[in-house]
């Protein structure tokens, strides 16, 4: 079994019994903090939290390291980039703790949060559009489906490279330039097969009673735990710290 | 082309909190031009053993050789030659095809393998009709086609480059009881005229009950050769979460009321059995 960034790691562990809307909650300060603040000891205490929870997450930390290091090259671009624009050395840090940080959040929470999870969060959080009768389960369809998409893509193209190894387009002991080839010749196959994936999954989904152009209630109810308002409670102190730290009060 | 597992361990998922071990330290060799079946329910190990063979998976720990090939998570040179020879059918045809084409999907082996066949058409045709499609499937897209029909496409595009060892997993499943005579019948001939290999991981008693030479039981991840007659063990099998072969059941039946029938494995020396016991 493999995984990739965005899909759901199964194990037990208090984050992943975390209330999914509390989760998504924590997700958008997070990110709003992270791109208002200049501040390096608001960013390293939010690095740090965001580090204890991937920790006790229990999902093996080389799959976090994993996503950090698919992105090294635009690490690299970006710090030349930065380089080249004459930012110093602590400002290019602090806006890749910003990154670092929001990557490994978003990890954290996809690795611990079913899709349906994941559909009942967003749709809880978006429930105060109901008040004006805007029907949101086509929008959260939408990101559902994009959200499951790309671990789709990557275990579908997982299984066509090998069965195409096994038939004589080579790709476990090929090497890097003709694995690149290699991914190319198969993308088209690759992606017919995941929209057809998508496309079952989507039925299966309505044959269940999932309609998208009706108002739904989800079966399950997720009770917020003592572990939830722990989490509230730390991402409401880091606002307060930004607000007092801006001087607003 | 002599396959040989010695000590292997696969696990998958290694120090993390999904660590699952397939196969614990199994040996064993296929030397004769037999058909080989390991049975095992859901979840006993046996589906991994063809992408060993294959080497599109590693050991965790042993090595499988094949013919003069060693799979053992080092770099294999030349590993074409290797596939080449191996026919990988798998339980799930969805997880099999890779084209949108059927004539497409039945060519890609010849096509990489490098095989200098002018009439491909040809050949497709021939590959369609061994398994029982009809000749118009094969300028159709794949998505058009019944599981039924995928599935024996899977089978045709293995066999279209003529491989020595045929692994067929979970061979009858989305098969009709006509396609599986058909497939029966292609077993024997392939082993019996041609002197293939047949590597089959299944836990449909009935099937390999009428057409295996040797048996391989699969549990918990251990491997254990055992005689055909395994098969009419129904405190073995049952222990192994599997079911009794149809024809064995019958037979025990009959002989608790004193028929005296002899086992066997065709229904129409079953047949012949009762008439003279009966």
């Amino acid at each position: 079994m493999y995984r990739y960034f965005t899909s759901f790691y199964p194990v037990k562990s208090n984050v992943h019994k975390l209330n999914p809307v509390v989760k998504l909650i924590c997700l958008l300060i997070l990110i709003v903090l992270t791109f208002i603040t200049s501040s390096i000891k608001l960013e390293v205490l939010m690095l740090f939290v965001t580090a204890y929870l991937c920790f006790s997450s229990n999902v093996p930390l080389r799959h976090y390291f994993n996503t950090l290091y698919g992105l090294r090259y635009f690490f690299i671009l970006l710090l030349v980039l930065l380089a080249a624009r004459g930012l110093y050395l602590e400002n290019a840090l602090i806006i890749l703790i910003k990154i670092v940080s929001v990557m490994l959040y978003l990890d954290m929470i996809f690795y611990t949060t079913s899709p349906s999870e994941i559909k009942y969060g967003i749709e809880k959080l978006l429930t105060p559009f109901n008040i004006f009768n805007v029907n949101t389960s086509p929008v959260i369809n939408k990101l559902v489906n994009a959200i499951t998409f790309f671990p789709l893509l990557f275990s579908t193209e997982r299984e066509v490279l090998i069965n195409a190894s096994s038939r004589g387009l080579d790709y476990t002991y090929a090497d890097i330039v003709s694995r690149f080839f290699v991914i190319i010749a198969s993308f088209k196959n690759t992606f017919r097969l995941t929209v057809e994936k998508m496309r079952k999954q989507k039925l299966s989904s309505y044959l269940r009673g999932y309609s998208s152009s009706k108002y739904r209630t989800n079966l399950r109810t997720n009770k917020v735990g003592f572990y939830d308002i722990i989490l509230l409670l730390v991402h409401t102190f880091f606002i307060i710290y930004y607000i007092f730290e801006r001087g607003v009060l | 082309m002599e396959i040989v597992f010695e000590n292997v361990t696969y696990k998958e998922n290694i120090k993390t909190p999904l660590e699952r071990t397939y196969l614990k330290d199994v040996s064993f060799s296929l030397n004769e031009n037999k058909v080989y079946t390991f049975l095992g329910d859901s979840k006993s190990g046996k589906e991994k053993l063809g992408s060993l063979i294959n080497a599109t998976s590693f050991p965790y720990k042993g090595y499988v050789q094949i013919g003069k090939f060693i799979n053992d998570g080092r770099y294999i040179k030349k590993v074409n030659n290797l596939r080449m020879n191996i026919g990988y059918v798998k339980k799930n045809p969805l997880d099999f095809e890779i084209n949108n084409l059927v004539k497409n999907e039945l060519t890609f082996g010849l096509k990489y393998f490098k095989y200098k066949i002018k009439k491909e058409q040809v050949r497709s045709l021939e590959a369609l009709k061994l398994v029982g499609l009809s000749e118009e499937v094969l300028n159709k897209k794949i998505s058009s086609l019944t599981i039924r029909e995928r599935k024996l496409l899977s089978i045709a595009s293995s066999l279209i480059f003529n491989p020595e060892v045929i692994i067929l997993e979970e061979v009858t499943m989305f098969l009709l009881e006509k396609d599986k005579e058909n497939i029966k019948r292609l077993i024997r001939i392939m082993q019996e005229k041609y002197g293939k290999k047949i590597i089959l991981i299944t836990k449909n008693t009935d099937f390999a009950y009428e057409v295996s030479d040797e048996i391989y039981l699969v549990n918990n991840g251990k491997i254990v050769k055992c005689k055909k007659s395994v098969l009419t063990d129904e405190s073995i099998l049952t222990s192994n979460n599997l079911n009794t072969p149809k024809i064995v059941d019958f037979i025990n039946e009959a002989n608790k009321k004193e028929a005296n029938l002899t086992y066997t494995s065709n229904i129409l020396d079953l047949i012949k059995e009762v008439y003279r016991n009966v």
